[in-house]
């Protein structure tokens, strides 16, 4: 006995097949034949293959189900596909089902066969089918057939199961809610040339991102439930037509209801816009699988994501070619220019669809300007030179429009790129695109294939060094067998993973000062990290590697800083104050007194030129430099300590007490009068710059 | 201990060679920097040394000479003959200083020009004459007319004093 749903309204036009098989462990609907299936899990699908009915009727227009050949399928490999929701019950169309992979077997009942055409003459027929040695059909992928990757539905559904009423639930609100005022023939014309639901939705100008993000397997039968219902109504409006011209008897009956069971293996081509891309997006075998394990051992620590995608230059092209075949087709409704700009691109598809399952599977946030960029270069190999009709049509364009030339220095695109490729198309009329290249698009035999590569952006540590030696420079040279830069380095690469690292202080000192006090800041910018969580433990380690190696210099305040302070203390070059130590010779004797005409100077104004010892290496120039106090203590007659407070940044200290040469005005000699002086040692005392801080 | 001059700069001594009489000793100091840029100047045999100067007098061109940039565009290009100055002495003399080497002017002493004396007292030091980017850096020696430091001192026969000068404490002699 057929179980009649209470809730449906069972118009005449839907056929219930027989020969149905449960799912062992689901046994809420009873079928006239109750099959066992062999290992069968309650998640495991499995594809039954059809056998053709004997009696073939009026063929369905769409489906290309009972075109198969012989009563014998061929021997195929078993696909198991994993279906999320538990199945019920899966139904076949045609009644005979074979038994084994081994030796399938047709047995043919007496079942009407089922159509959803608009034949009137097909009535419900509720026999007990008489066959009873059914048992699950598995379908097999011919082995030779690499090429062909069928997006095959992998659901049956009976009617009144919640399958079947969530699907017709969700094709009906999708329908009303966005598909009020499509126009369907587009739907059909599109399909037929073979363009996938998702890229047909594109078409559409549907924008609402979670129809996108429907499962493939939804969005075919959405299309195929739009045709039907559109064709129906066509239908009866014809028969209205025919009825009140009075053209006899015509029997107007009720629209008949979609049936989801009716179409089988109309996926099996890849898309000709998209090129498979919008089709495998959530098929997890397919693609998704190797994606998301891609994604997940990357090797890099990372908070949020983003994802940058490149698309075959052959999509533009075929987009554009499917436009004007629309507009060739619907002249009406489409024009020439009306191409939306705002028409969703693949990438956006794709986005969406990707970020929500990257988000529930990996727990992975997506964040638009995101450190972390998995880059996607999608390429197909068959149509890379569906471009090159566009080379030929530009070098024959003899006068014809010549293009501005800017006087500007132009970029050159490379032939082949993208953004070629687009000015190419922009500039290609209707009529050229149509005589030189292909409208519609063909469909590619093969599909895409993809390369992920991941990208961090850089991150910068923060930190201050000390220098006790007077032998050692901060940069690597050629004179020294070491430099600070090294020795703070010397591990960071290694640590954080990273493919090169940039050393950069806040200015300088030479290789025969010491750099005391808190020490001077520097960063490191880190290129490509693959680890950048860092606790305060790790930067301990790091300092205390550092300092324990070697007693020429100290590093401290290791921590991760940002961009925005990498700057400032760029920028702390040219205005923090410094405070200096010096040990000063000179020519004549002095008096404890006579330093007194030092330590009365406040706000000491110098010039200074360019000191010839940098001369060769920056401009002549001259520099006005300011010093706020001087503090001399005697030592002995010709040679005295002094200190220097806040020295202007930029001062040169040393030209400062020898005069370079009386370059420098005024210097220790003269202000002590009638003396010559010279800098035996220099320290720097402090650099008055309180960053990085100290970790807490 | 040593002095900025040696510090610094390698001394080398130009010798004008068509000269044969040893008594014109008019002969100029040319330092070169580590970073071989080269300062000329007065020699402390130059009998101008000894001579009450009146006026130290820059060639037009010198004093208005202008270089731009890191690679210093623009400097006087100089011969090694080529005038630098002309300085009168009281007695009417007047000696011409040359640029002793060939390269480019970066800039003249214009101290000098505002206190003449300091030729006199500090002609190895502030009272040089001009910086000069030479055109041969690398083989100094090679630029002709240039003779070496223990050379020079032998020639001329001034005996070397390396090391910073001690200056005499004057206040014990007001004593």
């Amino acid at each position: 006995m057929e179980k009649i749903d209470g809730n449906e309204n069972q118009p005449s036009g839907i056929v219930k097949s027989e020969t149905m098989e449960i799912d062992k462990t689901e046994t809420e609907t009873e079928t006239e034949t109750e099959t066992e299936t062999e290992t069968k899990t309650s998640t495991e699908i499995k594809i039954k293959t059809e056998a053709p009915t004997p009696t073939p009727t009026t063929t369905p227009t769409t489906t290309t189900t009972t075109t198969t050949t012989t009563t014998t399928p061929p021997t195929t490999t078993e696909i198991k596909i994993k279906n999320e929701a538990p199945t019920t019950t899966t139904t076949t169309t045609t009644t005979t089902t074979t038994t084994t992979p081994t030796t399938p077997t047709p047995t043919p009942t007496t079942t009407t066969p089922k159509t959803t055409t608009e034949t009137t003459e097909t009535k419900i027929k509720t026999e007990a089918p008489t066959s009873s040695t059914t048992t699950t059909a598995t379908f097999k992928i011919p082995e030779n057939n690499e090429e062909l990757i069928k997006f095959t539905t992998e659901q049956r559904y009976e009617e009144g199961t919640i399958e079947y009423r969530n699907l017709i639930f969700r094709l009906e609100s999708i329908e009303s809610r966005l598909f009020k005022n499509a126009h369907i023939p587009t739907i059909v014309q599109l399909n037929s040339i073979k363009v996938c639901p998702r890229c047909i939705l594109r078409f559409l100008n549907i924008k609402d991102f979670s129809t996108y993000q429907e499962s493939l397997n939804t969005l075919s039968h959405l299309i195929q439930f739009l045709m039907f219902n559109q064709k129906q109504k066509d239908l009866n409006e014809n028969k209205q037509k025919q009825k009140q011209e009075g053209e006899g008897e015509v029997v107007v009956e009720n629209l008949k209801k979609y049936d989801p069971n009716t179409n089988e293996r109309w996926n099996d081509f890849v898309c000709c816009c998209c090129l498979g891309i919008l089709q495998d997006t959530n098929n997890r075998k397919l693609f998704l699988d190797e994606f998301l394990v891609k994604m997940k051992s990357s090797g890099y620590e990372f908070q949020n994501y983003s994802l940058a995608m490149t698309m075959p230059t052959s999509t533009s092209i075929r987009e554009q070619s499917i436009w004007y075949y629309l507009v060739d087709s619907f002249p009406n409704v489409y024009s020439i220019d009306g191409k939306d700009e705002s028409m969703v691109e693949i990438k956006e598809a794709v986005k969406w669809i990707l970020g929500q399952i990257i988000g529930r599977q990996l727990f992975f946030q997506f964040k638009p300007s995101s450190d972390f960029r998995g880059n996607m270069q999608y390429i197909h190999e068959e149509t890379k030179d569906d471009h090159q009709f566009l080379l030929t049509l530009q070098s024959t364009r003899g006068g014809g429009k010549r293009q501005r030339q800017s006087t500007k220095r132009i970029k050159v695109a490379m032939p082949d790129s993208s953004n070629h490729v687009n000015e190419l198309l922009n500039n290609a009329t209707k009529k050229e695109f149509e005589l030189y290249g292909v409208v519609p698009p063909t469909p590619p035999k093969t599909k895409y294939s993809y390369d992920l590569s991941f990208k961090h952006e850089p991150i910068y540590l923060g930190g201050k060094y000390n220098k006790y030696v007077r032998d050692l420079s901060q940069a690597p040279w050629a004179y020294g067998d070491s430099s600070v830069q090294d020795l703070i380095c010397k591990d960071i690469q290694e640590t954080f993973k990273a493919d090169s690292i940039t050393f950069a202080a806040s200015g300088r000192e030479d290789v025969d000062v010491r750099m005391l006090g808190g020490g001077r800041p520097f960063f490191i910018e880190i290129v490509n990290p693959h680890r950048i969580f860092l606790k305060n433990q790790d930067f301990e380690k790091l300092e205390s590697s550092v300092n324990d190696s070697t007693k020429d210099i100290k590093v401290s305040n290791l921590q991760l800083i940002t961009k925005k302070e990498t700057n400032m203390i760029k920028d702390s070059v040219g205005t923090k104050q410094k405070n200096y130590r010096c040990f000063i010779w000179t020519s004549r004797v002095l008096q404890p007194s006579d330093l007194d005409t030092l330590n009365n100077l406040k706000d000491i104004e110098i010039r200074q030129s360019t000191p010839i010892r940098v001369l060769h290496r920056r401009s002549l120039l001259t520099r006005n430099k300011k010093i706020s106090k001087i503090n001399a203590t005697f030592v002995s007659p010709h040679f005295f300590m002094m200190d220097i407070i806040n020295a202007q940044a930029g001062t040169y200290i040393k030209e400062f007490v020898h005069g370079d040469l009386g370059r420098t005005l005024p210097n220790i000699g003269l202000l002590l009068g009638n003396c010559e002086a010279d800098i035996l040692q220099l320290d720097v005392l402090d650099v008055d710059f309180d960053f990085p801080p100290k970790r807490k | 201990m040593r002095t900025l001059i040696e510090r610094y700069y390698s001394s080398y001594y130009f010798i004008d060679t068509t000269i044969t009489d040893p008594n014109l000793t008019e002969d100029q100091y040319v330092n070169q920097h580590t970073n071989e840029l080269a300062v000329v100047g007065v020699a402390p045999s130059h009998p101008v040394l000894q001579q009450e100067i009146t006026k130290i007098e820059f060639k037009e061109r010198a004093i208005n000479n202008e270089v731009s940039g890191t690679k210093k565009t623009g400097g006087f290009k100089l011969q090694s003959n080529t005038i630098l100055c002309v300085i009168t002495c009281s007695n009417g003399k007047e000696y011409f200083l040359r640029s002793c080497i060939k390269g480019k002017l970066l800039e003249i002493n214009k101290e000098l020009i505002k206190n003449p004396s300091l030729l006199k007292t500090n002609h190895a030091t502030s009272g040089f004459l001009a910086i000069i980017e030479p055109k041969i850096k690398d083989k100094f020696m090679e630029n002709p007319g240039l003779i070496q430091f223990e050379e020079y001192h032998k020639l001329r026969n001034i005996p070397i004093q390396k090391g910073p000068v001690f200056l005499k404490d004057e206040t014990n002699d007001e004593d």
